[in-house]
């Protein structure tokens, strides 16, 4: 009698077991798909930032080169500027370089020294064209260069002399 | 009711198990090289970034200090480049007029045969 109550339990719990292991798989293929799409994503990731960065510096030597524009043809005026009302036409500059089109705001900033010199300064910005003036935020470079005369009464410019430089994003 | 018998049933089991496990491990495998292959991809890319960077910024320098009006200039890469990196030459490059700017074109060459380019734009000093 307690051999066969021995016996019907090990069949139950044999049938029981059915399937184990196949539920063990699925549970071991779950783990490693989600081990293996974290891997993938951060190597997505990964690449994606890239781009950006790829992305943000071609839109840095864009904005630089349309700087060093802009001040080429200011010191080409005479003052910069007839009587420094404007820097060039319309006070703005255009160029694309590395896919990127730029727009450099400029203005006259004329300063009186001490000595009663007045110093022709000009601030440019540049920003991504998207048709109206760089304003703060999406202004990317900001300079402001000075441009020497040969003497207090020409209007030529003989020297160019950037004051600052600053790349904001 | 008529009974089947459950012998084989685990051995059918386990060959099932391990030809999904197999699969599974395949792909994580076949996963693996892609992360390996595509992080060495990005770490050349970053190290071209920072050769371009490096290339532009000496490039601008070197107009700076060597061009004069009809001259022309080199420049030379600062340092040393990484192995199995390689950059354009630039060697007795006519300077830039002095009304406009010149775009130059630089280019790296990443260890698999892959370049990063980038135009800057330089101007008379």
């Amino acid at each position: 009698m307690k051999r066969i109550v021995l016996m019907h339990r090990w069949r139950r719990a044999s049938r029981d077991e059915a399937g184990a292991a196949l539920i063990l798989v699925i549970v071991v293929m779950i783990v490693i798909g989600l081990m293996s799409a974290g891997l993938m994503a951060g190597v997505t990731s990964g690449l994606q930032d890239r781009a950006v960065l790829d992305g943000v510096r071609n839109r840095e030597y864009a904005a630089d080169g349309a700087i060093e524009l802009a001040v080429t043809k200011v010191r080409q005026l005479a003052a910069p500027g007839a009587a420094l009302a404007t820097c060039g036409p319309s006070n703005r500059y255009q160029q694309s370089l590395d896919g990127v089109a730029i727009r450099v705001d400029c203005s006259n900033v004329p300063v009186l020294t001490r000595t009663g010199l007045l110093e022709r300064d000009v601030s440019f910005s540049a920003c991504v064209d998207v048709g109206v003036a760089c304003t703060d935020v999406a202004t990317v470079i900001r300079a402001q260069v000075n441009f020497e005369t040969a003497s207090s009464t020409s209007a030529t410019i003989v020297h160019t002399y950037v004051q600052s430089w600053s790349v904001n994003q | 009711m008529r009974k089947y018998s459950e012998a084989g049933t685990s051995l059918v089991e386990i060959v099932i198990a391990i030809v999904i496990l197999g699969a599974v491990v395949a792909a994580l495998m076949a996963a693996l090289v892609t992360a390996t292959t595509s992080s060495k991809a990005h770490r050349d890319f970053a190290t071209a970034d920072t050769i371009l960077r490096s290339y532009a910024e000496a490039t601008k320098s070197s107009v700076r200090a060597q061009c004069t009006p009809g001259a022309t200039y080199s420049v030379a890469y600062p340092g040393a480049l990484p192995t199995g990196f390689a950059i354009s030459a630039i060697s007795n490059k006519s300077c830039p007029g002095l009304s406009d700017v010149q775009v130059v074109h630089l280019t790296v060459t990443v260890p698999n045969g892959t370049t990063k380019a980038i135009d800057i734009g330089v101007r008379q000093p």
